[in-house]
């Protein structure tokens, strides 16, 4: 199938506040699709619609269909546990686990994900998704560092391995790079681009640049409503709408 | 809680044992320990737990293997202060466990602790026994010192 998500109709509340208004996409498989909107319109609470992350959310409801390998993850069937190791995500503050060394935190998901692996099975696949991340070659000789002793950049990426040795199918991003500095947050751009030949990945961003130069598709929301989504060239140079027109010439947002 | 630890157990059993004193203790030791866990838990980043969810992880491994980790070096800690704290306790074992001087038959006879025999000493007349007493109190300081030693060894971050 051409498409790893399809969004229906998903409305969204927390409580009585609607956050996502009727918002229906696909979203390309192995491309990056960029979630771009002002700051409060929904994009973060969009993408964790996609992964189920608001299930422990008090008062959060949704309504609509997300569709992931054509099986709606909202109904009663999927276990929301296996579908997000399926659909795995990266957040804006790097979060590696504390009192964990950089090995653990990318052996973590592994770990506790019911299969019995051998300790250089184990190895291997934090290898490998360690080179995945852009971070082998510098942290091969300090595997046993605490993973929060890192920098920022670096423990981007070790989240970014840590997500990718559960061997996701999409990975989420919410605004990955806004915590870094520009040399880290360009390392997690590249990486960015590498990983989207075997990935479908959704990254939420408020870089019109950084969107420019990483994305096959964007999607432009405003105020819950997504007004257009379309190839990156056609947003930056011929948007439909006129509001997006305005976002991206920077007169709001 | 020494007079409770009496009433709950010395009086029913019939006898002053090292059981009634354990139990005294175990009543001030527990609940400071489940409460200082509790807000050691509580202080767990949300991002902690957002990250092991993200993961794939089921909550109840989450919270057991991943939010407990998190927060070891707090439980710990609180567990060696509930250590350290009744480990000094006199007035609970004076009604529970009473002391004794003599050769131990049993737990569920009236046994020696520290606290006890330093209290028994230091109220006698005797200069050489005020002494004795001193020496218990180092005794005391000597385990409250490898108490916590022990702790910073565990908690330490694994290299
Ligand atoms: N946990 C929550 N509880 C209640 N309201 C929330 C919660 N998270 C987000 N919101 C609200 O939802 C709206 C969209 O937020 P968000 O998706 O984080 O926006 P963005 O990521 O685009 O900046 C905001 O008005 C915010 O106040
Ligand atoms: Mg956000």
């Amino acid at each position: 199938m051409e498409n790893a998500l399809q969004v229906k109709d998903l409305c969204a509340w927390f409580g009585e506040h609607q956050v996502l208004k009727n918002i229906t996409m696909d979203i390309r498989r192995n491309s990056v699709t960029s979630v771009m909107g002002p700051s409060g319109c929904g994009k973060s609470t969009f993408i964790r619609c996609l992964n189920r992350m608001h299930d422990l959310t008090p008062g959060f409801r949704v309504a609509g269909d997300v569709l992931f390998d054509g099986r709606n993850i909202y109904s009663e069937k999927i276990d929301p546990v296996l579908l997000r190791r399926k659909v795995g995500m990266v957040f804006q503050q790097p979060n590696p686990f504390p009192r964990m060394s950089a090995f653990e935190n990318v052996a973590v998901g592994l770990k506790f994900n019911g299969k019995k692996r051998t300790r250089s099975e184990m190895a291997e696949v934090v290898e490998k998704s360690l080179r995945m991340a852009a971070l082998w070659d510098e942290l091969k000789d300090h595997l046993d560092r605490p993973g929060t002793s890192l920098s920022g950049g670096q423990q981007q990426r070790l989240c970014i391995a840590r997500a990718l040795a559960v061997e996701p199918e999409v990975l989420l991003m919410d605004e990955p790079c806004s915590a870094l500095d520009p040399v880290s947050a360009a390392k997690i751009e590249e990486l960015i681009e590498d990983l989207s030949d075997k990935y479908t990945i959704v990254v939420v961003t408020h870089n019109m640049q950084q969107a420019g130069r990483i994305s096959d598709f964007v999607a432009f929301f405003l105020l819950g409503d997504l007004i257009e989504m379309d190839k990156a060239a056609k947003i930056f140079t011929n948007p439909a709408d006129r509001r997006t027109e305005e976002y991206i010439t920077g007169r709001f947002g | 809680m020494g007079i409770f630890g009496y009433l709950l157990w010395v009086l029913p059993m019939k006898r002053f044992s090292a059981w009634a004193g354990a139990a005294a203790l175990a009543m001030i030791f527990i609940p400071v320990v489940v409460r200082t866990t509790e807000e050691m838990l509580r202080m767990v980043p949300q991002s902690v737990r957002e990250a092991a969810l993200a993961l794939g992880i089921e909550r109840w491994k989450t919270t057991l293997f991943i939010t407990v980790r998190t927060a070891t070096a707090g439980i710990v800690t609180g567990i060696l202060l509930a250590m350290a704290r009744i480990v000094g306790e006199t007035a609970p074992l004076l009604f529970t466990a009473l002391g004794n001087q003599f050769w131990q038959e049993g737990l569920d006879q009236p046994i020696a602790a520290v606290p006890l025999q330093i209290f028994s000493y230091a109220i006698s007349p005797y200069e050489d026994w005020h002494d004795k007493a001193w020496a218990g109190a180092v005794v005391l300081i000597g385990m409250v010192f490898l108490i916590s030693a022990c702790a910073r060894y565990f908690t330490r971050v694994k290299k």
